[in-house]
């Protein structure tokens, strides 16, 4: 029978298919492949769409408890907001820097328990379908702007030529494009932020405690507030901007792998430290 | 030369440089506090660190980073910076809103030649339309040019973003400074006071909830709160995520656990009576005697890994205890609740297993000013990014209708389309088609 996995599965492939495609488009040039990977995409956008539907149905509740829900709705999220630009602005090359962060995603989700456990009483809670599916949309968003200032970056390195010109915009509608994917997810992020402390202040007792997860949204906020700042004041566009949003989508990552991983031990064991210091 | 000097001062601190050194400073501190272990004795950053970087951490409070007075200053100072910003360019902000530019100050957006007809305000209101900018909108007349402008909110956007920042800031200083932490726990019937309060505490009833599969679903605690007099002051359910809040307390719950009745008799005589919870003792100071529930095991289970219970329902009891006398342990043992337990001239009943709640009692004051502030940074993202303001000037000449826009109107998509539908529009009212 056609289930959840089998669901997950099929999207990942499509996935992979679509990066290679996009791949094979950039290297050979043939637009043909760009449509293959545009539609594998979509087609994969469905399956997992899917799957997470089917999840759903399953628990009761929206895939955003664990680790392997909240990566798989992230990669969705990522999927989602790709077909969308995609879709928007027309850019073709668009999916050879975008599919590898689905890919990459969507592996690491691959690679936790899937495992279906009941809902812990923590977890009871309308603000967690609230928080979590905004952090869903937000680093969707910036996993899109960083897809976009790599293609900036890549763009602006690369000598211009009839494919160039067809295919990749110009390098000031890129960075317009991923300014306006940061804007998008920093106004979800602080939507983040903002439902995190509302919940936080039900279940513990205190909006805000300084806990790694918390601190670590905070951080990757102030990124982004400091590159909304010198961009409109500044003038920071283009190749700096570009340089930034990779950065603030590396704080993101840490926020969600980093901090779960090489923090996790954080209340039981004291968390790392440094003795050679 | 001395006033001079205070508005150097003050430019400084308003500046948009400074606030960006110290949300650098602040990502600084904040990245530290995640990868250096906070709240432990000095002991351990002398032991864990060379004797310069325990210094260091010690002296700078880099130990208890988010509550270190360096911390606190830079959210001061930055929460100073926002409000002389917000102050400085409230003024500015205004006048920029009541500003109606000259066409120089503006962008020539295109020129649309007019044939016979002559422009009126419903023409430049429908070119208006096509600039999103709706009839809705106020215009003025200057000079022969009909201006209308569109989100003249969208210039307080950023602030309110700062405006919403310092309320945060300065209502989480507030809540931090007098906040209030307390705890209640007990059996059901156990009635206990809430200490630093005039209140005292009855836990009613205590339950755990359970699905098919044996998981917990929720822990539901029924409370009693009353004043000295013992006065009902409120009463009602709580479980996890649904605190019990009376007059600025929130009543959490926060934990559970086992505790039973114990009696301590010596010989015959019952010298102390009362409730014993689990990973506590109970003494007799006079007789310097006492007993430690070391651990409850709902369904003890004795394995090759040591002593398991299997799950946490009451289907094979058995508990861990250990005596002490004049504070050296003496006796230690696995038995059934209400097995015997005798050392000496002393014996030790423990029986009648049941959960214990507890609660967690918070006050935080000035959460509705934080909140205030949390909506304001939202509505003024919003206006900032989704709302821009823009004017849009339109004019006869001579040679037909003018447009210019503020940079804002320049900047917007698709203007080549839009440039499309106005000579559209333009031919369709020659024509004399009623365009709306």
């Amino acid at each position: 029978m056609f289930g959840e996995k089998q669901g997950f599965l099929a999207a990942l492939i499509l996935y992979s298919l679509a990066a290679l495609a996009y791949i094979t488009f950039y290297i050979s040039k043939r637009l043909k492949y760009s449509a293959y990977g545009s539609w594998l995409v979509r087609a994969g956008l469905l399956f997992h769409t899917g799957a997470l539907a089917m999840r759903t149905v399953q628990t009761s509740y929206l895939p955003l408890t664990s680790q392997y829900e909240f990566a798989t709705s992230f990669a969705w999220g990522i999927s989602l907001f790709f077909v969308g630009f995609e879709l928007r602005y027309k850019i073709r090359t668009l999916g050879v820097f975008a599919t590898p962060l689905i890919l990459i995603v969507t592996f690491y989700a691959a690679l936790q328990s899937s495992e279906i456990r009941p809902l812990m009483p923590a977890l009871q809670s309308k603000w967690l379908v609230v928080h979590v599916s905004t952090a869903v949309l937000s680093y969707g968003s910036f996993a899109v702007a960083c897809a976009v200032s790599i293609m900036y970056l890549i763009r602006d390195k690369i000598k211009e030529d009839d494919f160039t010109r067809a295919h990749m915009p110009q390098l000031s509608i890129l960075d317009n494009i991923s300014y306006k994917a940061i804007t998008f997810g920093f106004f979800m992020l602080t939507l983040v932020i903002i439902t995190g402390a509302i919940w936080a202040e039900r279940a513990w007792g205190r909006y805000w405690q300084w806990d790694p997860k918390e601190t670590w949204s905070f951080i990757t906020w102030i990124i982004y507030a400091l590159y909304l700042h010198v961009r409109l004041n500044r003038g920071w566009r283009n190749k700096k901007a570009a340089w930034y949003a990779i950065i603030g989508f590396a704080s993101i990552l840490f926020t969600y792998i980093g901090v779960n991983t090489l923090l996790a031990g954080y209340h039981s064991y004291g968390l790392i430290y440094w003795p050679w210091l | 030369m001395k006033d001079s000097g205070m508005m150097k001062k003050i430019k400084f601190f308003e500046s948009m440089g400074f606030g960006v050194l110290l949300l650098v400073l602040i990502l600084i501190l904040s990245v530290i506090g995640t990868v250096l272990p906070q709240g432990r004795a000095p002991q351990f950053y002398s032991e864990s660190y060379s004797a310069y970087m325990a210094q260091l951490i010690l002296s700078l409070g880099l130990h208890r980073i988010y509550t270190s007075v360096l911390f606190a200053g830079l959210f001061t100072a930055l929460s100073l910076n926002l409000l002389l910003c917000s102050t400085v360019r409230l003024g500015k902000i205004v006048k920029k809103m009541r500003n109606v530019p000259d066409t120089s100050a503006l962008v020539r957006l295109g020129i649309y030649p007019l044939g016979k007809q002559k422009a009126d305000l419903n023409l430049f209101k429908g070119i208006c339309r096509l600039y999103g900018v709706s009839g809705i909108q106020k215009h003025k007349h200057r000079n022969g040019v009909y201006y209308f402008s569109k989100n003249k909110l969208g210039h307080f956007g950023s602030w309110f973003l700062h405006l919403g920042i310092m309320l945060v800031i300065l209502f989480y200083i507030y809540g931090q400074a007098t906040f209030f932490t307390g705890d209640v726990y007990g059996v059901p019937g156990e009635a206990m006071p809430l200490e630093g309060t005039n209140y005292r505490t009855e836990i009613k009833e205590f339950d755990v909830q359970y699905r098919a599969d044996g998981s917990v679903s929720q822990y539901t605690t029924k409370l009693e709160l009353l004043d000295q007099g013992g006065r009902k002051l409120v009463s009602g359910s709580l479980n996890v995520n649904n605190p019990l809040r009376y007059n600025g307390y929130s009543f959490y719950q926060t934990g559970m656990g086992w505790a039973a009745d114990c009696k301590i008799y010596k010989g015959a005589e019952l010298i102390k009576s009362g409730i014993l919870y689990e990973k506590a003792a109970s003494h007799v100071p006079d007789e310097k005697i006492g007993i430690a529930l070391m651990r409850f095991y709902p369904d003890f289970a004795a394995t090759e890994n040591g002593f398991v219970t299997q799950s946490d329902r009451p289907n094979n009891p058995a508990m861990l205890y250990a005596v002490y006398y004049r504070n050296e342990l003496v006796k230690m043992d696995i038995v059934k609740p209400g097995d015997a337990i005798k050392w000496n001239q002393y014996s030790f009943g423990i029986d009648e297993f049941r959960r214990y709640t507890y609660l967690q009692v918070n006050k935080m004051q000035g959460q509705l000013g934080a909140a205030l502030g949390g909506l304001l940074m939202l509505g003024g993202l919003l206006l900032t990014f989704y709302f821009k303001p823009g004017i849009l000037a339109v004019m006869q000449q001579d040679n037909g209708l003018v447009i210019y826009g503020s940079k804002e109107i320049a900047a917007m998509e698709n203007n080549k389309v839009r440039d499309k539908k106005i000579r559209l529009f333009l031919n369709k009212k020659e024509e004399g088609i009623d365009v709306r």
